[in-house]
Parts: structure tokens; C-alpha cells; sequence
């Protein structure tokens, strides 16, 4: 494993969000700048998790492209559905092709529409439940301010 | 662009070409009104003197926001202006300035409506629930309204709308979103077959309004108003932008209580699935003005990411259970 510059990110995100909570937020009056520093801490607590875990959308990619395969090798007349679709970067033809199916099962009732809905539509929620849970500090930190930061 | 946080010397040559003043026009220091992320809106104390006389006056300054939202001063003042001119309770807007050399982005200044945006008391929220009720009956054809997008029947609006919101997601998006796209489809087809046509303001709720003594002043923020069903609204203030005052159930009611408009359970769930598509929709773009650096603030970032999934999550649930019905 290789040895870490130090201060590290993390050292200087942990140090700034220290800052702001005690020193720069017990000193702020007005309430839009109070509101922008707790604002400012949500983020560097989900910059912390983010470089503590994994900062691409690769994996997610992959569950999706399995997914996708695996449902057009069982119904190949959804073949024609995802025909064209945009090739940017791998997430993106694979979230493209997503959304064209989850499109096509809201308005028919066969075979495939049922499988999208089984198979595919749990997945693609739990990855959006999964991104939402990542970036759930900043919606904590949104509106309001530590409690240990007040005067 | 400028930092408008600390444009007083512009806002004050600005204002001494405006106002017929002897020597020009002081500003004091901006107050920044905490409410909305859309616009920028600060209070401008603005003191100077005409013949010898000293005089102060104060005004609202709305200045947009690197295109925040998919919305665009020009649409909204227009709206304000036609309202205004059916004696709906609006601000009256003084200037509008596209000259991006002013402040480096469009902007309008409102005369101040003195009153609190707060927390309204029983008498004011009753009054907003009514006037709002006004503005969907309000003849839009008869005051010449002038809407970017004017539907032929119900059905057009939604479907509008809809296309109106992809659009701004499909802006403001790194990688494509399933489950909106499959939203957008979801709301096409199962659009609810008895529709209104009203004048939407499209973010109605407490802080949009300013009340005073019981009474609303004047309704605000009206970037998002339209053409379409007054369900959008009446689910708008009682799923989303009201909750901190009432739970939906308990809008419900009083909606029905002090308009007599109901809203049966099927239409309750329809257009609360529509407004988190509206908003998850709207708030993509924060993440566009976020990672471009059009406006780095922490707020930009919260909007477009977790803010948006969680709209997602709700919008997908309801989705989820109407498969299964």
C-alpha cells in the first residue's frame, strides 16, 4: 500500500469542516451566510465519504449492462427499443438504454414489460436509493445549523 | 461574473440613472432575503435627495442565477406585469436590465411590499388559499396573459409541461436518469381524463407569499407560473412547499374547507407525482451550474444531487405501487 502525503484530503476536509463549525459558524450572524456554511459542511462531509469510497459510477454501470443483457438475450424484440441509443460513455448508453425500456414497460402489458418491471426497475431504483444515501449529508446540512455551533 | 453580494457601487449607479435624484443615489449594504435558490433576491435601501429634498425609498432586487432552474426573467415579468394589470396582488416591477455589463446577468427591481414572508397566521393562509383560488379562475385568455406556451385543450398542458421539464433535466444531467424518463411516460399516459385549464403559478406556499396583518401583500416567485391544471398547485403547497405547516391530509381538507375545491385520491396521487418530476426535473440543473463553476455554492450541489434523488425516490414509489394495483 502506498504511504500517504500528509496533510491528506481527508486531514484538510476534517480540518476545514472543524473550522467552520467552530469557528466561522458561532460568529456569523447574518442567516444566508449561516445557511451557505452549513450548506458548505454537507458537502465536504459527502467530499470525505466520496474519496473514502468510490468516487466512479463504474460498478453501477456494470450491474446495469448484466441487467440489460440479460434481458434482451430473454427478449430479443426489445432489441429494436434500445437501438440507437447514445453511446457518450459506457454509463451513459447503459442508463439511456435503462430509461428506454423503464419508458416502454409503463405503456405495455407483455411479457418483457413485466420482466423490465421485475428486473430491471428494482435495480435501477436501488442504485438511485444508493446515490441518494451517498449524498445525504448535503440534504442534512441544508437548511440548518449544528447544534453545537449556535451561540 | 460579478458577485452580487458585494455590487452596491453598481446597484447605486444603476439606480442614480433611474431615479431622478440632485446627485446620485447612496445604497446601504445588501440584504440578502433568505428565501429561494432560484434568483438571487436582495433589499436595496436606496436614499438620495431631488430638489433639496431627502428621500428614501426601498426595493426588491431579483437577478437570475445562471439559468437556475430552466426559467428566465423575461417570462416571469411578463406574467407579473399582466397580473399586476388585473389588480392580482404582485409586486410592481420598476426595471428590468438584460445588459449583462450592469450586473453580469439579467435582473429586475421591484418596489419593497412591506410584510413578513414567514410563517403566515390562520387569517393569512385562509386569504392565500382563496386568492390562489382567484388565480385559477382568473380568465388568462381575457388578460392577455402572455405565456411562453399557451395549451389548445387540458391534455396539451400536460403533456407541455412534461416536455417543458424533460428539457430543463436533459440540460442539467451528467448521465441519464431511468426512472424520470420513465416518469415522464408514466404521466403521459395516465394523465387524469377530468382536467382543468387555469393559471398555474407552479411554487406556490409559505415563503413565496408576503402577508401582513392577516392579509397577502403579494404572491412571489412566479418563474414557474403556466397554463394548466390548479391541481399542480394545490398538491404543490399541500405535498411539498406546505408540509412544514400541514400535513397533506390536513391540506386537503382545508382546501376543499375554504374553496370548496375537492381533490379525490387518484388526482391527489397524480399531481404529487407530477410536482416531484417538476422538481427533481428543476433541480437537475443546480448540478450543471454547480460543476461548471456558473455558481459554485454549496446550495447548488445539495439541489442537484440529493435533493433531486429524493424527489426520485418519492416519485418512483408511487410509480412502484401503481404497477401492482
Amino acid at each position: 500500500m502506498p504511504e500517504a502525503k500528509h496533510p491528506t484530503v481527508d486531514e484538510v476536509l476534517a480540518g476545514a469542516l472543524y473550522t467552520i463549525e467552530n469557528q466561522l459558524l458561532p460568529n456569523l450572524e447574518d442567516t444566508w451566510a449561516r445557511a451557505a456554511a452549513s450548506q458548505l459542511m454537507g458537502t465536504l462531509e459527502y467530499a470525505r465519504a466520496l474519496i473514502a469510497g468510490d468516487e466512479s459510477v463504474d460498478a453501477q454501470t456494470a450491474e446495469v449492462e448484466a441487467a440489460l443483457a440479460e434481458l434482451l438475450g430473454a427478449h430479443p424484440e426489445l432489441d429494436a427499443l434500445v437501438a440507437g441509443a447514445s453511446s457518450e460513455t459506457p454509463g451513459f448508453a447503459a442508463l439511456d438504454k435503462a430509461s428506454r425500456l423503464l419508458s416502454y414497460a409503463v405503456t405495455h402489458e407483455t411479457a418483457a414489460a413485466a420482466a423490465i418491471r421485475a428486473e430491471l426497475r428494482p435495480l435501477i431504483t436501488r442504485q438511485a436509493e444508493a446515490n441518494l444515501n451517498e449524498t445525504m449529508t448535503m440534504l442534512k446540512r441544508f437548511g440548518g445549523t449544528p447544534r453545537n455551533a449556535q451561540r | 461574473m460579478l458577485n452580487v453580494e458585494v455590487a452596491r457601487p453598481q446597484i447605486a449607479a444603476y439606480l442614480s440613472a433611474k431615479l431622478p435624484s440632485d446627485d446620485g443615489v447612496e445604497v446601504g449594504p445588501l440584504q440578502r432575503i433568505t428565501i429561494g435558490h432560484s434568483r438571487g433576491m436582495f433589499r436595496v435601501d436606496a436614499t438620495y435627495r431631488y430638489r433639496g429634498e431627502k428621500k428614501e425609498r426601498s426595493f426588491a432586487l431579483r437577478v437570475e442565477q445562471a439559468g437556475m432552474f430552466g426559467t428566465n426573467s423575461l417570462d416571469e415579468i411578463r406574467t407579473m406585469r399582466a397580473l399586476r394589470a388585473t389588480r392580482f396582488p404582485v409586486a410592481n416591477i420598476r426595471w428590468v436590465e438584460f445588459d449583462a455589463s450592469v450586473l453580469g446577468t439579467p435582473f429586475f427591481v421591484m418596489d419593497w411590499v412591506e410584510g413578513s414572508s414567514g410563517p403566515p397566521d390562520d387569517a393569512a393562509l385562509r386569504d392565500y388559499v382563496q386568492k390562489l383560488h382567484e388565480l385559477h379562475q382568473l380568465d388568462w385568455r381575457k388578460a392577455e396573459v402572455p405565456f411562453a406556451r399557451v395549451p389548445v385543450v387540458p391534455l396539451d398542458a400536460v403533456h407541455q409541461q412534461v416536455d417543458r421539464w424533460m428539457e430543463v433535466h436533459h440540460w442539467g444531467r451528467v448521465l441519464p436518469e431511468p426512472l424520470l424518463e420513465e416518469a415522464a411516460t408514466w404521466l403521459k399516459h395516465n394523465a387524469p381524463e377530468d382536467l382543468g385549464l387555469g393559471i398555474v403559478h407552479g411554487d406556490p406556499g409559505p415563503l413565496n407569499f408576503i402577508h401582513k396583518a392577516g392579509v397577502v401583500q403579494a404572491f412571489t416567485d412566479w418563474e414557474f407560473s403556466h397554463v394548466g391544471d390548479p391541481n399542480e398547485d394545490w398538491l404543490f403547497l399541500g405535498a411539498m412547499r406546505g408540509r412544514g405547516l400541514m400535513e397533506p391530509a390536513a391540506w386537503r381538507a382545508f382546501i376543499a374547507e375554504v374553496t370548496g375545491h375537492v381533490i379525490d385520491q387518484g388526482e391527489w396521487d397524480y399531481w404529487d407525482v407530477f410536482n416531484q418530476f417538476k422538481g427533481a426535473c428543476a433541480n437537475t440543473s443546480a448540478l450543471r451550474i454547480f460543476i461548471t463553476g456558473a455558481n459554485p455554492a454549496p446550495n447548488m450541489a445539495a439541489i442537484g444531487t440529493a435533493l433531486k434523488l429524493s424527489m426520485v425516490q418519492r416519485l418512483s414509489t408511487i410509480i412502484g405501487q401503481s404497477y401492482v394495483r
